[in-house]
């Protein structure tokens, strides 16, 4: 008997107008805006070997160990093309310096970035997902139960020996088989165009499989918002208006009226001011060490001639919005001067000394540093994310970000690799014992071979990881959908016909 | 004959202003124009206050530069900010996206013992570089309109034709010898009344709260400017009146007519202005920034090594005209060269502008971002 119900349902569905015109445009908007991606992809690709070369080229160009620019580049996830998340928006290269601690505040953009065209938003797959996967379920659900109360086939199925849940039941899973069918067709053609042109690997079309798993619920949620109004309403009119506007409410107003809130961290004004005054504070700690280093070398008296001959550049502060905190501590050595000789043993201890010193003072500046950006900017974003989730597209949204690995954990995991490069390269510097070396500071007894240096690599996380991350919200969709459908078989037994 | 229109228009009238899209659609409009008006008496003192803040930095820059015609000269007038647009709460625009601010500055380059002269840039700035909030699109005027009216306009009218027809009532009232252009018509008007009500209390309620706020003063250039975006308004919400009267016309079923109509929406509305923006973008990319400053200071080396070929490397140049030659020449080509990459970036944005005017939408949200001066 569901068999039956399910058929005739099936083939009410298929055989309308409004599928083919579903079908149609939803692969349009995926085709067109997937070819658009794909080239983006590219010349952000394109722009990131450019970029590390650029970059490989520089450190090979310093030839003393205090003057290195070192520059690592985050290359453009090529899952950004599903939800592009915050991959393009932050900075996609930082230095590594032990003078500074490198974090996605502090981090720069290179490649196009033309603030003239900023104003338009980037449109990703998930995005037309978000705004026409919606649009279909409700479109199909809207007049399920009210259209057959009102044309009055719903008595003549009621007389037939079925439950009323089994209807419900029949109507859902016909529904649902219809609807799947432009959502894969357009994820193959999506997926046959991706393919063409940026190599993926076994793990990424996993997490595609992840994304794709989570639109079916976020499809079936919607379907199910329309079954439930269809359902306690008695007319299609206005089951139809009741849905359109509970769409333009989940999808267009309220996701943009969270910008409203608050910030949760209070005063952020103040909380910068304290945590620029204890940053202030440690490299303030930091200078009196130095200076009482250079007092009992005896060199306190002549610093100028010392800093003259060494080309001292010495620089150290703390922003006051961002607060980044940096220590620039080096010699800039253009021509010898006479009396070098004179300090090069000085100038050896002295490197030996303030390096390691500078390396944990920005450690221990980085530790405040955390807490206060944590605080300001970080739970900030949580919270957005969290009343996010009231509506279907807030989960749906932070759900694809952890499949793709566009999301803030996703970047964060780039910057963390980015730190125990930073602490990798001051381990070699020790094992090279470069702080005490000539090379440090001068380069007129041969450059610094920088070969030996271990690269940077980054491995975005392992899927294992990105299903961690985006568990909990599937499972939450998953869960709206079961408790939805209850309500809805609760209501539709409860109702007269 | 215009009676008549007027019954038609009244009758429809009265059938919406009990009608559920009705109420939701004036309960819509007023939380967003009232959720707008807070954010922007929330963000716009500020915003005004950081301008002021700046501009006077600025002039404490120019007034210790100015003490003599020489530092004037090597240091620039340091930054020119930008005042914000009272109208932001209109249409955000370009404005969140671009640097507020050009620069007179010098970068600090010497030669012969003497500093160069100052050179106009424009900064390169990303403004959304440190911002890990999920994406928002701003709730200005621009979206309400530009997105939830045109919305609610295909609400209103999708079935005005096809329902009537569906329910038989258009058979009675076209056999009241009424002509169909004049039913057509009075339709028109209806919905066009029935449409504006809402919207123009939720305008209304936005406007009181801020024109009654001390944080901000509109003068009378602003106010003339707001019935200027008014009238853009009527006109964008008529197209779409226009349209759902048309295909609800066409078609014999107000379902089919609704979903014609919503797909309709979807690709002209929510995706042709970004799709079509990134598409046209690609026609024309500017060479990319890094490229930019590196051949930039390729240009200022070789001047210098031109120099230095010339005049050799003393501390004292052979005379001041040569010296004086070589540091304009040195400034305007710095310029020139600055402009020429403005110039690619700014071509690259009229592309994508240029290609999305197929999408009404897109040509109102420009309107609006010209009219409330948030344009580039």
């Amino acid at each position: 008997m569901l068999k039956t119900l399910i058929l005739r349902e099936l083939l009410d569905n298929i055989m309308t107008f409004r599928f083919a015109a579903v079908l149609l445009i939803t692969l349009l908007l995926v085709v067109v805006n997937t070819v658009v991606l794909v080239q983006d992809y590219e010349q952000r690709l394109e722009s990131y070997n450019d970029s590390v070369k650029r970059h490989h080229q520089d450190l090979h160009n310093s030839k003393t160990y205090s003057t290195a620019y070192l520059f690592i580049d985050r290359a453009p996830n090529p899952l950004s093309i599903f939800n592009v998340g915050l991959d393009k928006r932050l900075g996609n290269y930082t230095g590594i310096y032990h003078g500074f601690m490198p974090t996605l505040w502090d981090a720069r953009m290179h490649g196009t970035d033309n603030p003239f065209i900023a104003f338009f938003s980037s449109i990703d797959i998930v995005f037309v997902f978000e705004v026409i996967l919606s649009l279909m379920g409700l479109i199909f659900a809207y007049d399920a139960i009210a259209g057959e109360r009102e044309r009055g086939t719903l008595r003549l199925v009621l007389a037939q020996p079925i439950g009323r849940g089994q209807i419900l039941l029949a109507k859902y899973i016909s529904a649902m088989a219809c609807l799947l069918v432009p959502l894969i067709l357009s994820l193959l053609f999506a997926l046959l165009l991706l393919t063409r042109s940026i190599p993926l690997s076994t793990a990424d079309f996993l997490r595609i499989a992840g994304i794709v798993l989570t639109s079916f619920a976020y499809l079936s949620l919607f379907y199910l918002i329309g079954l439930l109004i269809s359902v306690a309403t008695r007319r299609t009119g206005t089951a139809l208006m009741l849905a359109m506007f509970v769409w333009g409410f989940l999808i267009l107003v309220y996701p943009n009226l969270i910008r409203a809130t608050v910030n949760p961290g209070g005063d952020i004004q103040a909380r910068v001011k304290t945590a620029q005054n204890q940053i202030q504070q440690i490299l303030d700690e930091y200078e009196r060490e130095r200076q009482k280093f250079l007092e009992n070398e005896g060199i306190a008296g002549e610093m100028a001639e010392f800093s003259k001959a060494l080309g001292f550049h010495h620089q150290a502060g703390v922003d006051p919005v961002t607060l980044t905190s940096y220590i620039e501590n080096m010699s800039v050595i253009s021509e010898i001067q006479p009396d070098f000789e004179k300090y090069v043993l000085v100038a050896k201890r002295y490197y030996n000394f303030v390096e390691p010193l500078v390396t944990r003072t920005i450690e221990k500046a980085w530790r405040v540093r955390k807490q206060a950006l944590d605080e300001i900017y970080v739970k900030q974003a949580t919270t957005d994310r969290i009343l996010l989730k009231l509506s279907p597209v807030g989960i749906y949204d932070t759900a694809t970000q952890a499949w793709a690995g566009t999301d803030l954990s996703g970047l964060r995991d780039f910057f963390n690799a980015a730190q125990r490069y930073r602490k990798a390269k001051i381990d070699y510097l020790y094992a090279k014992n470069a702080f005490a070396s000539r090379e440090w500071f001068v380069a007129d007894k041969g450059a610094v071979d920088w070969s030996t240096l271990p690269t940077f690599t980054f491995q975005r996380s392992d899927v294992g990881t990105n299903a961690k991350r985006a568990l909990p919200d599937l499972f939450l969709l998953l869960i709206c959908n079961l408790v939805l459908f209850m309500v809805i078989v609760l209501i539709f037994i409860k109702s007269e016909v | 004959m215009t009676i008549k229109m007027w019954h038609i228009a009244k009758r429809e009238l009265y059938d919406n202003l009990n009608s559920l899209r009705f109420a939701l659609a004036t309960v819509l409009l007023l939380a967003l124009m009232l959720t707008n008006a807070i954010l922007y008496l929330r963000e716009h003192p500020a915003r005004t206050q950081a301008y002021h803040n700046a501009a006077a930095g600025a002039i404490k820059t120019l007034e210790s530069r100015s003490t003599n015609l020489y530092s004037l000269a090597t240091g620039g007038p340091g930054d020119l900010h930008k005042f914000p647009s009272p109208l932001r709460f209109c249409a955000e625009g370009d404005e969140a996206f671009l640097p507020t601010r050009a620069s007179g500055a010098n970068y600090g380059r010497r030669i012969a013992n003497m500093t160069l002269v100052w050179r106009m840039f424009y900064p390169q700035e990303t403004p959304n570089l440190r911002n890990i909030r999920p994406d928002f699109t701003t709730l200005d005027w621009a979206f309400i309109v530009g997105y939830v009216l045109s919305f609610v306009a295909i609400l209103f009218t999708f079935d005005s034709i096809s329902g009537e027809l569906e329910r038989g009532t258009l058979r009675l009232t076209l056999a009241n010898a009424i002509p169909r252009h004049i039913v057509l018509a009075g339709k028109f008007l209806g919905a066009f009344i029935s449409i504006n009500i809402p919207f123009a209390i939720a305008v209304l309620m936005n406007l009181i709260l801020i024109s009654t706020s001390d944080a901000v003063q509109l003068n009378a250039e602003v106010w003339g400017r707001l019935g200027i975006l008014y009238g853009i308004v009527i006109l964008y919400t008529c197209l779409f009146i226009a349209l759902g009267l048309l295909v609800s016309a066409a078609v014999r079923e107000s379902g089919v007519s609704l979903v014609v109509l919503l797909l309709i929406w979807v690709s002209f509305v929510v995706f042709m202005p970004n799709t079509l923006a990134s598409i046209g973008s690609r026609t024309a990319v500017p060479i990319a920034y890094e490229e930019f400053w590196i051949q930039r200071m390729r240009l200022a080396d070789e001047a210098r090594e031109a120099y230095r070929d010339k005049y050799g490397d003393s501390q004292t140049p052979p005379s001041v005209h040569v010296l004086g030659e070589y540091v304009t020449s040195e400034a305007e080509e710095y310029e020139r060269f600055n402009e020429a990459y403005l110039k690619q970036q700014l071509a690259q944005g009229k592309r994508a502008r240029a290609i999305t005017r197929i999408s009404p939408t897109a040509i109102t949200l420009r309107l609006f971002v010209s009219f409330a001066g948030t344009v580039f």
